[in-house]
């Protein structure tokens, strides 16, 4: 190093997105996809907390066999209100709408979404849904469970449920929103020969997300109008009184809500795709696969609905059909999973948070997964079906996987998104905090399942007791886990240190701006490279020397 | 101009198409008959979307998402007959 | 045919935002084919009290509706076509007459959902049908007005578009090289349009002695 240079110029306060207007109104009319994403962030982390104080409360209630803290119907609605906000208000929009909105035009080298407008309609559309489940709460909740099944949503709950079905109804429009514009992004601003098979993973796995977003959602917008008006009028074709099928009703539900896990999960898959790949700074392995595998999870994901259904009165051989179409799904998951792992193999692999959320996320989708095909298989479901096995299997996937990705996404991007460093110790931290805690939580609920302890009970009998008691410390844990990101990353977005451009030495094309990026995302046109993921093991592991 | 005039065929045929549907309702044919009004009307709207959406004139992306709406709904009423074409009818 | 007229016929029509059209539009197809779907199912479960409930239905007012809106469709296409080719007083008078006929196939509609009221067809009601099949008769009559309802609807909304296109079009906010706007709102009339074909033949034409 030369010793001429006195010392660097003193870096030139560089406007960007978020210097860009520091006004309320210059945030509410924004079409600034970065901008439209941190809206949408600061909305699903509220509605977080209040999921997350929901299940806390169930789980103080559950500490007991007996009644000590609330009624049998004050459990029923917050364990509505917990599968409500937590699925449509929190987990569906989680990594699409909040990572998904800031990096996929990074990601392709655009300056924006396709269809901006539409972009920023989208967030008021999902506050204005959220608008009525909040008011829903403050009416006095619903009870139904978040599946809506009638008759009891239509003929017998005496709670605010059509409030509640115009809520997941208006919210819906977002979702077909968001969707409709990451797939014309995709498809038509990606930056000259960024073709499909140089583009990240991660975009791979939101563009099969929107498919599904947009073919999936209207099939539920339509299924709870129809329960709307069975509800108001007091016929329907799911009215048994008259000959429909309530039945109906769970296929139609469950047409949208089955391929919406994927909605959850792909995601998740695309964010631990670039996680792993940076911090074992390896390529992916089978890149071409692990995209083939996303498609084919989104497409084989609209075949299985009837596993839900196995003990609902469906016929027998309908059962066999989704039973056999179940276990085809896990396929593609299964190449995930090792194409993970085969990543890993030789590697060298550094433990930065980001990386920590990823391999928990890689483990505890395995365990879910795994679970998964318990539940697949025709006869075992028939035993626990309505048990805590469920509870416990879906958790694994929804909380273990899409929270614990996004969580990693959430790390690894927020040096470009906020343009500032967190506490690595507080961090690691909290990654470890969550595992723990997550782990303490549901593992005893896949034994309490096991022993026959039924879903969605208030009461138990004593002897579950010792295992529900593990599961609310667990929940404590992670209460606290989750507690902790919003402080040290709060403190980071007020007070942490300038955060390079590129602070883990990755590769994709959002790696390549200033962070926070420019109001037009890059100064210069990024570079496309001949691969993605193009990393050197070898090399990282020479530096690190 | 050609173009009018091919629209106005179209317009013609789907007319056409819609008095033999209401007329083959009058002939009993059974279950036949709603097989017949419907594949008219699938006739009628492939001429729609082709010629009155211009599907013919677009490129294979836009033809691609025209069909994929139709294809879920097939897989959605397809797998569901697996249960209701194979349920125990129940006494009344 | 000219060759410049050719060309324009066979322009490419995948701009963003007609791509982004035809995906909202393929949501739409599941939006309905939602309702179509939970008419087959139930239409399964009761064949003979389908049959007998779309008898009451007025097949007149149907077909003559049907035609209608068909031929609106017609107006529509060409007058996007005629906005294409530069062609703007015309294609004002085609959109002009397009809304006229969308106003009359809502006419049309609310005169027959008169003469359904009055002749007790109304399944949440005083119902005409009584005996065994009247369960399965009522579901029939609650689609019927579930998925007549939600096509007007879709139509009242597209009236709306059509009187913006028409007003911009007379205004020449949207010409020969701006008529993205005219071509996409054609699309989804079309759309409209094309529920209406497969309503006919559901509630009208199911049986017919």
């Amino acid at each position: 190093m030369s010793t001429a240079i006195a010392e660097p110029a003193a870096p030139e306060p560089q406007s960007n997105y978020l210097t860009n207007g520091y006004s309320l109104w210059s945030w509410l009319t924004t079409t600034d996809h970065k901008r439209i994403a941190i809206l949408y962030g600061v909305t699903i982390t509220a509605f977080f907390f209040i999921g997350g104080a929901a299940a806390t409360l169930m789980r103080l209630e559950l500490v007991s066999p007996t009644p000590i803290l609330m009624s049998a119907g004050t459990y029923n609605k917050l364990f509505t209100a917990h599968g409500v906000i937590m699925v449509w208000f929190f987990l569906i929009p989680s990594i699409p709408a909040t990572l998904g909105n800031f990096l996929i035009p990074l990601m392709v080298g655009a300056k924006d979404v396709a269809l901006p407008r539409v972009n920023l309609l989208s967030w008021y559309v999902f506050a204005l849904g959220g608008c009525f489940v909040i008011v829903t709460l403050i009416a006095g909740g619903i009870d139904t469970g978040w599946t809506f099944y009638t008759p009891y949503s239509t003929r017998f709950s005496q709670t605010q449920v059509i409030y509640g079905l115009v809520g997941v109804f208006v919210t819906g429009f977002s979702s077909i929103m968001t969707g409709l514009n990451f797939i014309v992004t995709v498809h038509r601003l990606r930056a000259p020969g960024l073709t499909w098979f140089r583009l990240p993973l991660f975009v791979w796995a939101i563009y099969a997300t929107s498919i599904i977003l947009v073919l999936a959602t209207p099939v539920l917008a339509m299924t709870l109008l129809l329960l709307a008006m069975q509800r108001v009028f007091g016929l329907g074709i799911f009215d048994a009184t008259l000959g429909g099928d309530p039945v109906l009703f769970q296929h139609m539900f469950w047409f949208y809500s089955h391929p919406a896990v994927y909605i959850m999960v792909l995601p998740a898959m695309g964010v631990a795709s670039e996680v792993i790949t940076c911090f074992a700074r390896k390529p992916v392995f089978g890149y071409r696969t692990m995209a083939y595998a996303i498609a084919a999870i989104a497409a084989f994901g609209f075949m299985v609905w009837g596993h839900h259904m196995f003990v609902a009165g469906q016929s027998l051989y309908a059962s066999l059909v989704f039973s056999f179409l179940s276990y085809i799904v896990a396929i593609p998951s299964a190449i995930k999973v090792f194409n993970w792992t085969a990543t890993l193999y030789k590697g060298s692999i550094t433990f930065e948070a980001p990386m920590l959320y990823a391999l928990g996320f890689v483990g505890l989708f395995l365990i879910g997964g795994l679970t998964g095909l318990y539940l697949a298989s025709l006869g075992m479901d028939v035993d626990l079906s309505r048990t805590y096995f469920v509870v416990a299997h879906f958790h694994y996937i929804m909380v273990g996987g899409s929270v614990m990705a996004y969580f990693a996404g959430l790390h690894f991007w927020w040096p470009k998104i906020t343009g500032k460093l967190y506490s690595e110790s507080g961090s690691r931290l909290a990654a470890i905090v969550i595992f723990v805690g997550f782990n303490l939580t549901f593992f005893p609920q896949f034994i309490l399942g096991i022993e026959g302890m039924p879903r969605r009970y208030f009461e138990y009998s004593p002897h579950f007791q010792f295992l529900n008691i593990l599961s609310s410390a667990g929940a404590s844990i992670l209460a606290a886990g989750y507690v902790l990101p919003l402080i040290y990353l709060t403190w980071s977005a007020l007070h942490g240190a300038r955060a390079p451009d590129n602070p883990w030495g990755a590769k994709g094309l959002e790696w390549q701006t200033r962070s926070p990026p420019p109001v037009e995302n890059f100064d210069a046109p990024p570079s496309i490279p001949e691969r993605p993921y193009d990393y050197d093991p070898e090399a990282a592991e020479e530096a690190r020397r | 101009m050609t173009s009018t005039l091919r629209l106005i065929g179209v317009w013609l045929a789907v007319i056409a198409l819609l008095g033999v549907s209401t007329g083959s309702a009058y002939i009993p044919m059974g279950r036949f008959n709603s097989i017949v009004c419907v594949t008219i009307g699938f006739i009628q709207a492939l001429l729609v979307w082709t010629f009155f959406m211009r599907l013919r004139w677009s490129g294979l992306l836009v033809r691609l998402i025209a069909v994929t709406g139709l294809l879920w709904i097939v897989l959605l009423l397809g797998l569901s007959l697996t249960d209701y074409l194979t349920r125990h009818p129940v006494a009344s | 045919m000219s060759a410049s007229a050719e060309a324009v016929g066979r322009r490419a029509n995948d701009t963003d935002s007609e791509v982004g059209l035809w995906i909202f539009l393929a949501s739409e197809v599941m939006f309905f084919g939602l309702l179509f779907y939970g008419y087959t199912i139930t239409r399964i479960n009761h064949p003979q009290a389908f049959a007998d409930a779309s008898a009451h239905t007025d097949l007149l007012l149907g077909s003559v509706n049907a035609f209608v809106l068909f031929t609106s469709s017609l107006t529509m296409a060409l007058a996007a076509r005629s906005l294409r080719l530069g062609a703007q007083r015309a294609s004002v008078r085609l959109l002009a007459a397009t809304l006229a006929l969308g106003i009359l196939f809502l006419a049309i509609k609310c005169y027959e959902y008169h003469v359904d009221i009055e002749s007790h067809l109304v399944p949440w009601g005083d119902f005409a049908v009584s005996g065994r099949l009247a369960g399965g008769e009522r579901l029939f009559f609650f689609m019927y007005f579930v998925m007549t309802g939600a096509h007007a609807i879709h139509l009242t909304v597209g009236l709306g578009v059509l009187s913006v296109m028409l007003v911009g079009v007379a205004r020449g906010t949207y010409t020969e090289q701006n008529s993205q706007a005219v071509e996409l709102a054609a699309l989804y009339w079309a759309l409209v349009d094309t529920v209406w074909i497969f309503l006919y033949p559901i509630l009208y034409l199911v049986h017919r002695p």
